[in-house]
């Protein structure tokens, strides 16, 4: 049993580090523009990003929460959060943007997305969770 | 959606697929997103259906994370 914690913490660890350089390397976005507007399909990439990138976070949060995670975890995840959290309402009216085809004001939300994105990547570097590939 | 946006996009689902399912976490939602982009990419556009189930699914993983940590 002990065993298993123990392969289970690397695991984790492992899986935590991994995380985020999976969702640094897919949330490099491109900004909207006139020229490049925003999509369904677009909309869609952000978001499964987004969603496979969270997964991970949250696995991370959770070890962080068995004790399984390094001694600064709850810290970066608040570091995490400050912009994570910001994104829920972005989301909401992107989404609806997007459906109206109100291409003007879905431009500017969804630029705020891919913006918060890189914060919170930023955030992440700050508190030393360790990034590759970006 | 581009094809190499779609092929990094499904390579770092399953690296990350691979790592849930070692950690006893089910991934199988996640590889039903990524069956579902490449589907949606093959038909050229993604359904209303598969975008609001990707949504549902997202807004679920931002509430969990941006929960308050337990004390």
């Amino acid at each position: 049993m002990r065993k298993l914690l123990l392969a289970l913490a690397c695991v984790i660890s492992l899986g935590g580090c991994a995380t985020v350089e999976a969702l640094f390397s897919i949330s490099q976005f491109a900004t909207a523009s006139i020229s490049n507007p925003v999509t369904p399909d677009m909309l869609n990439k952000i978001e499964l990003g987004m969603r496979i990138a969270l997964d991970g976070l949250k696995t991370y949060r959770q070890s962080c929460i068995d004790g399984l995670a390094e001694v600064n975890c709850r810290r970066n995840i608040v570091a995490i959060q400050a912009y994570t959290r910001r994104i829920p309402p972005l989301l909401t009216q992107a989404r609806s943007f997007v459906r109206n085809n109100d291409q003007i004001d879905a431009i500017v939300v969804y630029n705020q997305i891919v913006a918060l994105i890189a914060n919170f990547k930023s955030a992440a570097t700050a508190a030393g969770v360790a990034i590759k590939g970006v | 959606m581009d094809a190499a946006a779609i092929l990094l996009i499904v390579e770092k689902g399953l690296s990350l697929a691979t790592l849930l399912i070692q950690a006893g976490i089910s991934a199988e939602p996640e590889i039903i997103a990524l069956l579902q982009m490449v589907t949606g990419a093959n038909k050229g556009t993604v359904t209303p259906e598969e975008l609001a189930a990707n949504e549902a699914r997202l807004d679920q993983l931002l509430a969990d994370f941006n929960a308050d940590l337990p004390p």
